[in-house]
């Protein structure tokens, strides 16, 4: 799959895209693709502080339950709830509808660490799944 | 060696086919200085006759709930176990099964179990159950465990006095290395819980109200009392002057409860308990010494994600045609290691299995029936003994089918004197409740007859209208003449 280059990719299979000081969190098609069939999400709520590297939820499917790890530190302002009926949304559409969180930055430069969309799958073929 | 079923020959040919010539070539990476260099000292062998013999002198030494009149009880009862529950689950297709983790071969074992659910939820007026715990005490262990996970925010669990002091101290050591802080809710006055101090506790100290994420009742309690589940509930609600923080970390409500007795009183689910546990003996299980028994787990749908142990789920194959399988299973260690919320992976299948044929054979009515008999008897049996002179009742609460009484004399005494009289008398509580050595908890099921409490009470009046019995022997031994 190309997998948008406009977007920056983290070691732990989530992506950001960033709009001034929002930054909107997904996961990716490999992660997807792994977990296969996905029957549950626990998002956290609106206003809920996230620190970088930490979980800020949980995504389960029949094989595993996986923690979701936050890109950047901030704070919940958005949470996509259509993903509770519509699970099947990150599967089909990713980086589009499938997105979970949008996190207001409390510090911007944090995405300076994180991976383009050429590193992202050095990282897939090193690790040679 | 006699309990080894091969032969010289079968030894020789094992040996020979991986090119060892001999049983001690296979212990030859065990260091000398490990190795124990002289026969096990174990009595020499004898025939099965003997065995027999002498296996039969040691049971009959044991007593039995059911030998003599008997109202000992505190958890563990004399009930009547219809024939049919043990023909059925010593059958192989139930008694030698393993973990259903293959569903296309274990149907039998998951529809059994996925019918314990089902009966187990509907008793205790709550949407889901699971496949059992191993019993009581760690099913409420697992509760408290489940209850700081779903609350997330407090450290402190208030258990009632009236909780049973040995779920208790299993709790205790759970807790040993945890940040989990228990306190306790003093019993009342009346031998059930003062909603007013329960309040009081929960507005105290730590850290506000919303350091408290569970609650613990047993019902009836330890003393025999039925605790009053809405008032508890509104202490609950009403905590911190119900403001709307305080609604969003209200502690859980945790209810330890009697199976049989659900059959009579309200059920935990309709005081909104968050989650009701007990001990499943009372259904199909001998006493055994102990055990084994099960525990029974029940909550709310909400929950079920944070449940610990299995749960049977109803589902249709790739035909359309309905089957059971294991389901959630991504919640539990074997997949999720150290972030499952608990490590149990297992269930009392062969005991739970007993519990749904009892529920099964004697059904809604024939439960009740059971709960409606002991309760009468209680009721009948108390009437009876305080008419003795000397014997006050401890509690005037509301009870089931136990009762507190104290006694003129220490109980343990009283009890070491009525099993001389060929009655196995209650307990003494001073085994639990160091202060209340005169207090005795007196028991009865469906199983107790007028008879028995005839002879009860005959034998109160004489040891009670005598001197002081012979020297102190150990508490709680058995009725040797």
């Amino acid at each position: 799959m190309t997998r948008p280059t406009d977007l920056k990719y983290t070691p732990t299979h989530e992506w950001l895209r960033v709009e001034g000081k929002v930054a909107t969190v997904g996961i990716t098609d490999f992660a997807v693709e792994q977990l296969s069939d996905l029957v549950f999400i626990d998002l956290p709520k609106v206003g809920a502080e996230v620190t970088k590297d930490s979980r800020f939820g949980e995504i389960e499917s029949t094989k595993t339950v996986s923690d979701l790890i936050a890109p950047v530190s901030g704070r919940i302002v958005a949470v996509n709830t259509d993903l509770i009926e519509h699970l099947d949304l990150v599967s089909q559409t990713p980086f589009a509808k499938g997105w979970m969180v949008k996190i207001e930055m409390s510090k911007p430069a944090e995405t300076g660490n994180l991976l383009s969309a050429a590193d992202y799958q050095k990282q897939l073929d090193a690790e040679d799944h | 060696m006699p309990y080894v079923p091969h032969t010289a020959e079968d030894v020789r040919e094992m040996l020979a086919s991986i090119g060892a010539s001999s049983l001690e070539d296979l212990f030859r990476s065990v260091p000398g200085d490990v190795r124990l260099g002289e026969p096990l000292r174990v009595p020499p062998a004898r025939t099965e006759s003997e065995i027999v013999a002498w296996m039969g002198g040691l049971a009959a030494r044991n007593r039995r709930v059911d030998d003599r009149p008997s109202f000992l009880g505190a958890g563990v009862y004399n009930r009547f176990i219809p024939s049919a529950v043990d023909s059925l689950s010593s059958r192989g297709e139930f008694n030698t099964a393993y973990t259903p983790y293959q569903p296309e071969v274990s149907q039998g074992t998951l529809q059994a179990i996925f019918e314990y659910q089902s009966m187990i939820a509907r008793l205790a007026g709550m949407e889901i159950a699971n496949a059992s715990m191993y019993e009581g005490a760690t099913a409420l262990v697992e509760a408290i465990l489940m209850a700081y996970t779903v609350h997330g925010a407090g450290s402190r669990v208030l258990i009632a006095e009236g909780v049973h002091p040995e779920y208790r101290r299993v709790a205790e050591t759970y807790f040993r290395h945890h940040p989990i802080r228990i306190e306790t809710i003093p019993l009342g006055v009346g031998g059930v819980i003062d909603p007013g101090a329960l309040q009081e506790r929960l507005n105290a100290a730590g850290d506000g109200p919303a350091d408290v994420f569970a609650v613990v009742i047993q019902n009836p309690n330890f003393f025999g009392c039925i605790e009053d589940g809405p008032a508890v509930e509104a202490a609950l609600k009403g905590a911190a002057g119900g403001s709307e923080d305080a609604a969003a970390h209200r502690p859980l409500l945790i209810a330890a409860v009697d199976p049989i007795s659900l059959a009579l009183l309200a059920p935990p689910g309709s005081y909104g308990a968050d989650i009701a546990v007990g001990d499943g003996q009372s259904l199909g299980n001998e006493p055994s010494f102990g055990g084994p028994t099960f525990g029974f787990f029940a909550t709310r749908m909400a929950h079920v994600r944070k449940v610990p142990g299995r749960i049977v789920g109803e589902t249709k194959d790739r035909e359309g045609r309905r089957g059971y399988v294991l389901t959630f299973q991504t919640r539990e260690q074997h997949i999720r290691r150290e972030r499952a919320t608990s490590n149990i992976c297992t269930n009392q299948g062969l005991c739970c299995l007993r519990g749904a044929m009892y529920m099964t054979l004697l059904g809604e009515r024939g439960v009740r029936q059971v709960a409606e008999r002991s309760c009468r008897a209680a009721h009948f049996a108390r009437r009876r003994v305080l008419e003795v002179p000397g014997i006050k009742a401890a509690f005037d609460a509301p009870f089931f089918q136990e009762f507190v009484v104290t006694l003129p004399r220490p109980a343990a005494e009283v009890y070491r004197a009525l099993a001389q009289k060929g009655i196995q008398g209650g307990l003494p509580l001073d085994r639990y409740f160091p202060r209340r050595t005169h207090e005795m908890l007196l028991s009865t099921t469906e199983m107790t007859r007028l008879g028995d409490v005839d002879a009860l009470v005959a034998a109160l009046r004489e040891v009670l209208g005598t001197q002081k019995s012979a020297p102190l022997a150990p508490v709680l031994e058995g009725g040797r003449r």
